[in-house]
């Protein structure tokens, strides 16, 4: 089990992209400005039904070009906003490779590995905290990507295909936000979901329920096994881990992330 | 029957509306930014942003063009329009 820190997506390009956007709104603005002012020429300088047929089709034109405009600008802001949030979460990526060397964990490339059976107790627990951590920072990477991707739907009508969200916890790309999508069967036990009498599953029994059934959480506390007794001791807080507040973030606490939940789930 | 024109004030609007169409049109091309997972979904939104602005660009440019052949007619008649081209070319100007 490793901890990968690699952040998907180029803030640079991104950044350029934003200021692209913005051109693009500065040049749509002053074609609007360019086009209001002469779909109110008089009919001195241009009469008739030419003249009239051509303020009309000006003044519409002026519209959708001011509409254009402000999508362009509105978009460059997420833009920017997207590069600003990626740049600052591979920075935090960084530090936490950082802070896994200098606490004598094993990182290859973009990876933090889990310290092997006869590492000493400080890099054990040393890797629990920076798989927090690391879970805190692909949320605000998850958030940047769900607040850029909302812009986009709102701004052109793109929306992401229904797929399963991915846990950042276990390596994989933070999961864009899924529509509603009433006909997704609800997760639970196998044979709640199966149809009375269906041939060649009845009596098909189900697995153990998911870890946050009510009675699986009684179970697992009331044991105290060595998962909970690890999960009960206090996470030290490292001080760059207080940059995750910023004013996309809320105080942030590895309690309630998925990672943290995980570390409750599995054995030591 | 004539209508009022003023074809220098006209020329000098036609020309306006194709520089600020071709202004739109220059910067149209962006480059594809790499912004992770949502890459797939930042190509649409933005392929979409670039086709919109180019065709209200040469929408712009077209009314610009209409406007020229529109005085092309109105210097063959110094300065009136004749009805009849004014109710044809009108179309073209909508």
């Amino acid at each position: 089990m490793t901890i990968e820190t690699l952040v998907a997506g180029d803030p640079a390009a991104c950044d350029r992209s934003a200021r692209e956007l913005a051109c693009l709104g500065e040049a749509t603005d002053r074609a609007t400005t360019s086009v209001a002012r002469r779909s109110t020429i008089s009919t001195a300088d241009f009469g008739g039904l030419s003249g009239d047929s051509f303020r009309r089709h000006a003044g519409s034109l002026a519209e959708s070009l001011s509409a254009e405009s402000g999508r362009c600008h509105r978009l460059a802001r997420a833009m920017g906003q997207l590069a600003h949030d990626l740049d600052r979460v591979a920075g935090l990526m960084e530090q936490a490779r950082q802070t896994a060397r200098a606490r004598r964990l094993v990182v290859e490339g973009t990876t933090i590995v889990v310290p092997g059976a006869h590492a000493d107790p400080d890099q054990h627990r040393a890797w629990r905290e920076l798989r927090a951590v690391v879970a805190g920072i692909r949320e605000l990477e998850a958030r940047a990507q769900r607040e850029w991707v909302a812009a986009l739907a709102r701004d052109t009508g793109t929306a992401p295909p229904a797929r399963p969200a991915q846990s950042p916890a276990r390596g994989g790309l933070p999961g864009l936000p899924a529509p509603a999508n009433p006909s997704v069967v609800t997760p639970g036990p196998l044979s709640s979901r199966t149809p009375s009498g269906a041939p060649g599953l009845t009596g098909v029994t189900s697995p153990a329920g998911p870890a946050s059934t009510p009675g699986a959480e009684t179970v697992r506390h009331g044991h105290l096994t060595p998962a909970a007794t690890m999960a009960a001791e206090p996470v030290a807080e490292t001080t760059w881990a207080a940059e995750l507040v910023g004013p996309h973030a809320e105080p942030w606490s590895p309690a309630g992330t998925p990672a943290y939940e995980e570390m409750l789930d599995e054995p030591a | 029957m004539s209508i009022d024109i003023d074809p220098p004030f006209l020329e000098r609007t036609s020309l306006s509306l194709q520089h600020a169409a071709l202004a739109v049109l220059d910067e149209v091309a962006m480059h594809p930014p790499d912004t992770g997972p949502s890459y797939c979904l930042t190509q649409q939104g933005l392929a979409d942003v670039g086709d919109v602005a180019t065709a209200l660009a040469r929408e712009v440019h077209d009314v610009a063009d209409a406007l020229d052949a529109f005085l092309a007619f109105a210097r063959d008649v110094d300065g009136d329009v004749a009805w009849v081209f004014d109710v044809l070319l009108s179309g073209r100007l909508s």
